[in-house]
């Protein structure tokens, strides 16, 4: 080894005394994530065609024309927004979307939140076991009745169990997958009744790593689209399911917005372009260099900047500032999540409105910071203080959802993020 | 050595798909007793390999996760930490972001991990270490920080002993050049030695 490999591996072996602690909840972390993604399978990489002007970045579709963009400096002022104290309690700012209720079903059952029926009814699900669905159901939160829409069926070799709940044309919809790669995507009349299978389509060669990542209904139409991308239509009363026009390697945003996702790369954006897939019209976001981790939504997109500070700004590049929302895997919308932090420590979670600036403290604190440092015998570094760790887990607002439901100890939050003014 | 790497080459892509009628995977102490166990020493290494704590803590993660996948198909002689390790070199290679994706804030130290390090030649280094590109850091960290043959660092990555050769050779180049006081240049011929390393440990 010569001097300069020594040196390195000095300084390797060194560096990494500065790690932080694995806090103590990981195991659990770890354990939840694990579950969340079998159930809900994480949108994979699609390659798209990326091609890069000078002094700003422009992403075409597969097989489209480029579309440039021109290279703008940005005008807004280096500043990381952070929430560094806790604002006033959501109730408080927002009482007009806010209900709460019980983390519980009158009868003593867990539920999942899944979507608005109306504006005062929730299409909840049960479980049979953890994050596992046996029943749809229509909540009421006025009356705290619960109305069974119908039972969810788990076929024997279901390895990706009930998701994507999502209603239209009085249909409640959601999908499953089995372990032999086939999807099957299930409807049942939101008024109640059984539930069936309205397709089975071929996904990938079998496992849990990947599956449907978008599914809505459109008029008489269920469309959805694969990890490994591509949009398909089928008709909501049952039938083969078909390539939608121009969808092709295309992920599905929010109806009929759909768009790649990218590699997750440095410079190639998540639904930087996008397709109407009912018009054709496509929209291309601006992307300036040295932005990383880019995602956007209909019109919103958000990213790190290349002073590493997070911003937010329209698809046309219109309107950016610092924003304290981090580019997540979920698109964003008018509002997202964000932990306040201050002195290293996160103190809670708030929603933040994107329009206009105002934020609310969702009333979530911090798991149980880890215990304090201790050496393994043999592991290089045990020695010097180096930082523990702690979590909090914060919900999401997906898209433009209407719907932010979590729970506070025994008290569930339903926020109607449409009633935000 | 300080760990013995004795998953079979290619395990990452090879664990059997559930059995027919396999539903729900019970938590298993045994994994929780090795996140606790080893998690300190996985945050160490992503660390290295990452740069920064916030992508090692996602690297941690997301290595425990699908860890935590394979771990009821894991056999008994394959090595858990090694599996963790192999799957964040190759994660951190695969221009991969995960930052928060599963909004998990980790309260994590801004500007610390830099203070602990000793002004010069070190600290030097370290930063230069940021210039890399991700595959040329990985073999670094495999080769300096791991202690890992270039067998072994082939079959981590999945990549030619060559490529692991020409990879070091880049990376090192490029380290000479990055760090300030030119004194200690040696012929570059000497960056390619493996001289002193088992090829079969």
């Amino acid at each position: 080894m010569n001097d300069l490999e020594s040196k390195l591996s000095r300084t390797l072996n060194r560096a990494a005394t500065q790690a932080p602690h694995a806090p103590g909840t990981l195991a659990g972390t770890v354990e939840t994530r694990f579950r969340r993604r079998r159930r809900r399978s994480q949108a994979l990489l699609a390659a798209a065609a990326v091609v890069v002007l000078a002094g700003g970045t422009s992403y075409a579709l597969r097989g489209e024309d480029i579309r440039a963009v021109p290279a703008t400096s940005a005008t807004a002022a280096p500043v990381q927004a952070r929430l560094t104290e806790l604002p006033a309690p959501i109730e408080q700012v927002w009482p007009e979307a806010v209900r709460k209720t019980p983390a519980k079903l009158p009868d003593g059952r867990a539920y999942q939140a899944r979507t608005f029926v109306d504006e005062r009814t929730l299409l909840v699900t049960t479980e049979q076991r953890f994050e596992v669905a046996d029943a749809v159901h229509a909540y009421d939160l006025d009356s705290g009745e619960l109305r069974k829409i119908a039972d969810v069926p788990v076929p024997e070799g279901t390895v990706l169990f009930a998701s994507g709940f999502t209603i239209g044309a009085d249909q409640v919809v959601w999908w499953t997958k089995l372990d032999d790669g086939r999807a099957q995507i299930w409807s049942a009349p939101l008024a109640g009744g059984e539930a069936r299978i309205v397709t089975t389509h071929q996904v990938d060669g079998g496992g849990h790593e990947s599956g449907l990542d978008g599914l809505a209904v459109a008029g008489d139409q269920v469309v959805f689209s694969i990890n490994a991308g591509g949009v398909s239509a089928v008709p909501l009363g049952g039938g083969t399911a078909k390539p939608v026009e121009g969808g092709a390697g295309l992920h599905l945003l929010s109806w009929p917005w759909a768009g790649t996702v990218g590699m997750r790369g440095p410079e190639e954006p998540q639904f930087g372009t996008i397709r109407n897939l009912e018009t054709g019209e496509t929209s291309t976001a601006l992307v300036r260099a040295g932005e990383k981790e880019m995602i956007c939504g209909v019109t919103l997109c958000v990213g790190w900047a290349a002073d590493g500070t997070t911003f937010q700004r329209l698809r046309d590049g219109s309107q950016e500032k610092s924003s304290p929302c981090e580019p997540s895997r979920f698109a964003p919308g008018r509002f997202c999540t964000t932990a306040v932090a201050a002195d290293r420590r996160p103190l809670g979670v708030a929603l933040y409105d994107t329009t206009t600036g105002r934020s609310a403290d969702l009333g979530i604190r911090p798991q149980e910071s880890s215990a304090p440092p201790v050496g393994k015998p043999g592991d290089p570094g045990v020695t010097g203080a180096r930082p523990a760790v702690t979590m909090i887990e914060t919900p999401h607002v997906e898209g433009d959802q209407p719907l932010l439901s979590y729970t506070v100890g025994d008290t569930r939050y339903v926020v109607d993020l449409r009633k935000i003014g | 050595m300080r760990r013995c790497n004795s998953f079979p080459a290619g395990l990452l892509w090879e664990v059997k798909q559930p059995t027919k009628g396999e539903k729900h995977v019970e938590p298993d102490s045994r994994f929780a007793e090795f996140v606790a166990e080893r998690g300190d020493a996985l945050l160490r290494y992503g660390y290295v390999l990452a740069g920064n704590p916030h992508d090692a803590a996602d690297l941690v993660q997301e290595a425990l996760v699908k860890l935590r996948a394979a771990w009821p198909r894991l056999r008994s002689k394959d090595n858990p930490e090694s599996y963790a390790r192999t799957t964040m070199a190759r994660l951190h290679i695969a221009t991969w972001r995960l930052r928060r994706r599963e909004h998990l804030a980790w309260a994590l130290p801004e500007g610390e991990h830099h203070d602990a390090l000793p002004a010069g030649d070190e600290r030097d280094l370290w930063q230069a270490l940021a210039g890399l590109p991700r595959r040329q850091r990985a073999v670094v960290v495999l080769r300096y920080y791991e202690q890992l043959t270039d067998t072994e660092i082939a079959g981590v990555l999945g990549i030619s002993r060559g490529t692991v050769r020409s990879q070091v050779s880049r990376a090192l180049d490029k380290l000479r050049a990055a760090l300030p006081p030119p004194d200690d240049r040696v012929p570059a011929r000497h960056l390619h030695s493996d001289a002193g390393r088992g090829e079969a440990r």
